[in-house]
């Protein structure tokens, strides 16, 4: 084991971007993974490195024996290993790389695993108990099976694929809630409203009584109060809903109010304008979140989450709030004076706190109803989930086991991205190898037969396919022949690089789902590096 | 007939079939040439040898390239191994490019894969000569900044021989880009430079006098205590005392001035500007890179025009986009530039001014007006000698208009650059 310190060494450049918490997550997640192809041990790479311990308890799942062209576009094979199981020989190699993995391989066929769980349920405690399922290049039928059983237990899914240049990239998970988006918003000044401490603060400061020099450190804040102050009195009204053409004033006036033309901190004022003099509102994603059916009851089997969520609805209709979330208590740096700025920092802060008790009062009336309790919600996750009110996200997907005939999922932004086509002919691609139990382009079922020929008739038929299926879900749109072409040609091999980018994006979503930090996609990704198209909905 | 039924691979079958997407795609050239032949023959060089450079290699040789060289300078670290995966803890402190050549060699014995442990500007001519293609794996934009003017000062010289493709790429956390570049067709990287915003810096007045974050702090104690304290011994970011001094330093400062935050890893983050990386960001902008790299080689697909971003903090966001050639770029646009600049202004000003503009962006400049030597960074005998022009007003060293000959270290020929008194008319 590492310790503490050799932990912060090693996974330094990671844990600046998920923290301590972040790193928890992974260390203490499971991963499984169907197929052991390069989308395989590329995915998994990108995971075995940053997270030695947890997602240590990866395995995979294949019966695939060892190849010479494995050895050729696998990096994680051994030459050595030829025929034997490449499950055991990725899970070995990528355990190699960081001590304290901890892998194992199950050699056995997707599609047996998968009709064992239908049939009997006997293998399906390995899949309950993942906190993330990956299926590498798999066919619709072992996908459609894993994302069923795992839409109903909650656990998040991505299906990967790859034909040649183009891949597939899709992830389905019933709910997933973030506290921690890492979200970039606007500061959170509240200078059209100030709180009692920051009018207070702002009042006892009297600009006519201060040199040029002390002027120059009055934070914006400050001058920014003052200036909507005065703005306000010369216009007789109340400063808000201020129109485009009102906050210039603001800002003019601001610039009339420096003791010399340009200076730092009333340019600085004069530009934070633009995201400070607007009412309070609440972010579109977070009105969102308070809206959804889950926010509004509770009871014991509420997630923690969504308690929280019913905390805040009551807490913004409380008078205290005045409908402004409790604040994070971050300020931005500003052009200062030392003191003006902790000062300041410390209203912000303070403000931050005594909404935190606010918001606890209500936070524990909801525990009651749900008859739980009070400290059923642990400190640091009201403390996260304060801090963050603003930047709260909840991604719902699509499922992934519905009728391919049915219309799929996010349609029109497939299509507004330009791969509607390619979704089609992926679909089309798996309905040709149910049919010919082939895939489209490979030479080896016939083998007398010209390989150019062969690909002109499979691009044939595959096109065919795609465009009922377009016609089934009632579509309007070309499919090219070129494109059906391109995707015979690669005879569903994988490119080296094309997987490696897919297996790069799937540990990218892998690491966000399981830590719960940033936000993963809607659920459908498609790279096509034949003709640069590249869109993710 | 193609031979396709003995393909094992994707990259085989690829080159041994019709193109779809690139009608003048040959399976074989007039001079009987296969594309698995220009794959097998070309000689590809990865700069760096880092978290990109580990994966670039990894993708190079799966994707059937047989002869690759590898520079770097620099030594493995401890906090590399989460992400640089051809090192293992036994390696910390070897030559990152050796230990990663040696594992590739390891893996694949029938690849040609040469070390070289040195700088870029170390290697001869004739060696960029052999090149087919560049693959860049750099953190810093002084190295690519070099490369690119070398590579296009050498096809403007030996043109087409002298033709040597840049594929460029770049991760900071969950974001990166890459850059097609091919010297004198297409922009190059100093087009795109205002894209990389110079670092970030706190002025030094708030430093030295109204510190209101913990990064003041560390800066004040970095930047202007060390040098005091210590002015015979570099600050080294690398070692544990020197940033436990910084921090110890910066606590106290902190401290007096209420302000809290000073923390052992946001010292060193700043202390060695720190940008967070990750194995999976670095995996797809290496694989994306390389893939073009074959698309470039071998024509079995069309390249990229010419540049991509990535983006995967929400969502998983792709882009790619054409960059144009910029008219004030240094390198492949107007090869000279100029500056506005007051005439009471000091030559010192001056030279933070080239340091700051988003068109040059330089490092340590060097000065001459004519045959005079206005201010040289080094060696140590002519700084001390120019030195005392720093403090000069710029009027009593030039004319408005005149042209001072700029030499920096992110550029491997000297620049041209005419200053005009923005306060006097030329």
């Amino acid at each position: 084991m590492r310790t503490d310190s050799d932990k912060a060494q090693l996974y330094d450049r990671q844990l600046r971007l998920w923290q301590k918490d972040g790193q928890a997550a992974l260390e203490q997640a499971r991963v499984v993974v169907f197929g052991s192809s390069t989308l395989a041990s590329e995915s998994l790479k990108n995971l075995v490195l940053p997270a030695p311990v947890g997602v240590g308890e990866f395995v995979v799942v294949d019966d695939a024996q060892i190849s010479d062209g494995d050895i050729r576009t696998n990096f994680f094979v051994r030459p050595a290993d030829l025929g034997l199981s490449r499950a055991q020989s990725i899970v070995d190699n990528l355990c190699e790389m960081n001590p304290d993995v901890h892998g194992s391989a199950i050699a056995k066929a997707p599609t047996e695993f998968v009709e064992l769980i239908q049939k009997s349920g006997s293998e399906s405690e390995l899949l309950d108990s993942a906190s993330l399922v990956v299926a590498c290049a798999q066919p619709e039928a072992v996908v459609r099976a894993l994302a069923s059983r795992c839409w109903s237990a909650n656990i998040p899914i991505i299906a990967v694929t790859n034909a040649g240049f183009i891949a597939e990239i899709r992830t389905a998970v019933y709910e997933h809630s973030i506290v921690e988006s890492h979200a970039s918003g606007r500061p959170d000044l509240r200078v059209m409203a100030p709180f009692t401490a920051l009018r207070d603060y702002a009042d006892s400061i009297n600009l006519d009584a201060l040199d040029s020099t002390d002027l120059a450190h009055v934070p914006l804040v400050v001058l920014l109060i003052k200036a909507i102050d005065k703005w306000a009195a010369a216009n007789n009204t109340k400063a808000s809903g201020l129109s485009l053409s009102q906050t210039k004033e603001i800002a003019a006036l601001l610039r009339q109010m420096a003791p010399t033309p340009g200076e730092e901190n009333f340019e600085e004022a004069a530009s934070a304008t633009n995201t400070s003099c607007t009412d309070y509102e609440l972010p579109g994603e977070v009105k969102l979140i308070l809206d959804d059916a889950a926010a509004k009851t509770v009871n014991a089997q509420t997630s923690n989450f969504w308690l929280l969520v019913n905390a805040l609805r009551r807490y913004l209709e409380s008078e205290y709030s005045q409908g402004m979330l409790p604040h994070s208590g971050a300020i931005p740096d500003m052009k200062a004076d030392t003191l003006s700025y902790v000062n300041l920092q410390r209203i912000y802060k303070q403000k931050a706190e005594a909404d935190k008790r606010e918001f606890l009062c209500h936070l524990h009336d909801v525990l009651h109803d749900a008859d739980l309790p009070t400290d059923h919600v642990s400190s640091e996750q009201v403390d996260a989930f304060c801090r963050n009110a603003s930047k709260l996200r909840l991604v719902r997907t699509h499922p992934l086991d519905q009728d391919v005939r049915e219309v799929p999922p996010m349609a029109e932004d497939l299509q507004g991205g330009g791969v509607l086509p390619h979704y089609a002919l992926f679909r089309a691609a798996d309905m040709f190898a149910v049919k010919h139990k082939r895939h489209p382009g490979i030479v080896d079922a016939k083998p007398n037969m010209d390989i150019d020929e062969l690909c002109k008739q499979d691009a044939q038929e595959l096109l065919t396919m795609a465009k009922e299926l377009l016609s089934s879900w009632q579509i309007e749109e070309e499919v090219a022949d070129e494109l059906a072409a391109e995707f015979v040609r690669s005879g569903f091999m994988e490119l080296h690089n094309v997987s490696a980018v897919a297996g790069g994006v799937v540990a990218q979503e892998a690491i966000k789902l399981i830590t719960h930090q940033y936000v993963p996609h809607n659920g459908i990704c498609i790279i096509d590096t034949a003709n640069s198209i590249m869109a993710s909905c | 007939m193609a031979p396709v039924a003995s393909c094992t691979t994707g990259i085989e079958r690829f080159l041994t079939l019709k193109a779809p997407h690139v009608e003048d795609f040959e399976l074989v050239t007039e001079e009987g040439e296969t594309p698995q032949q220009m794959l097998d023959k070309a000689n590809v060089l990865v700069i760096g040898a880092g978290g990109l450079g580990c994966e670039i290699l990894k993708d190079l040789v799966m994707s059937g390239f047989k002869n690759i060289h590898v520079i770097d300078m620099d030594t493995i670290d401890v906090s590399n191994l989460n992400r640089q995966f051809l090192f293992r803890k036994k390696d910390v402190g070897k030559p990152k490019a050796e230990v990663a050549a040696e594992f590739i060699r390891q893996r694949s014995p029938d690849v040609n894969i040469t070390a070289h442990y040195k700088r870029i500007q170390d290697m001869p001519e004739e060696f960029y000569l052999s090149l087919s293609l560049i693959v860049c794996g750099l953190d810093s934009i002084e190295a690519r900044r070099w490369i690119n003017a070398f590579i296009y000062n050498l096809a403007e010289r030996h043109g087409y021989e002298g033709f040597k493709p840049i594929i460029d790429g770049g991760t900071e956390g969950l974001r990166g880009n890459m850059r097609v570049i091919l010297p004198k067709h297409n922009a190059c990287f100093d087009c795109g430079l205002d894209m990389y915003p110079p670092k970030t810096t706190y002025p030094i007045c708030t430093i030295a006098n109204t510190p209101r974050l913990p990064e003041h702090c560390i800066e004040w104690a970095s930047v202007l205590e060390w040098p005091r304290i210590f002015p015979d011994k570099k600050l080294d970011g690398d070692d544990v005392d020197h940033i436990n001094w910084v921090v110890e330093q910066a606590s106290q400062r902190a401290a007096s001035f209420n302000i809290s935050g000073i923390t052992f890893s946001l010292a060193q983050g700043v202390v060695k500007n720190i940008i967070p990386a990750i194995a999976s960001t670095n995996a797809i902008i290496a694989a994306a890179c390389v893939n073009e790299a074959v698309k470039l080689i071998t024509s079995c697909n069309k390249y990229l025009d010419n540049s991509m971003l990535y983006t995967g903090d929400a969502g998983v966001y792709f882009f790619a986009y054409p960059l144009f050639q910029s008219e004030t770029c240094l390198v492949c646009g107007q090869k000279e530039g100029s500056m506005d600049a007051l005439s009471t202004s000091t030559l010192e000003d001056l030279i933070t001014a080239l340091k700051e503009h988003s068109v040059f962006q330089l490092k340590a400049p060097s000065l001459t007006y004519g045959e005079t030597s206005l201010y040289f960074q080094k060696p140590k005998m002519l700084e001390e000698q120019t030195r005392p022009n720093l403090s000069k007003s710029l009027n009593d060293l030039f004319d408005s208009g005149s042209t001072l000959t700029v030499t920096d270290p992110t550029l491997p020929t000297s620049l041209r650059v005419t200053v005009n008194f923005s306060d006097k008319a030329s």
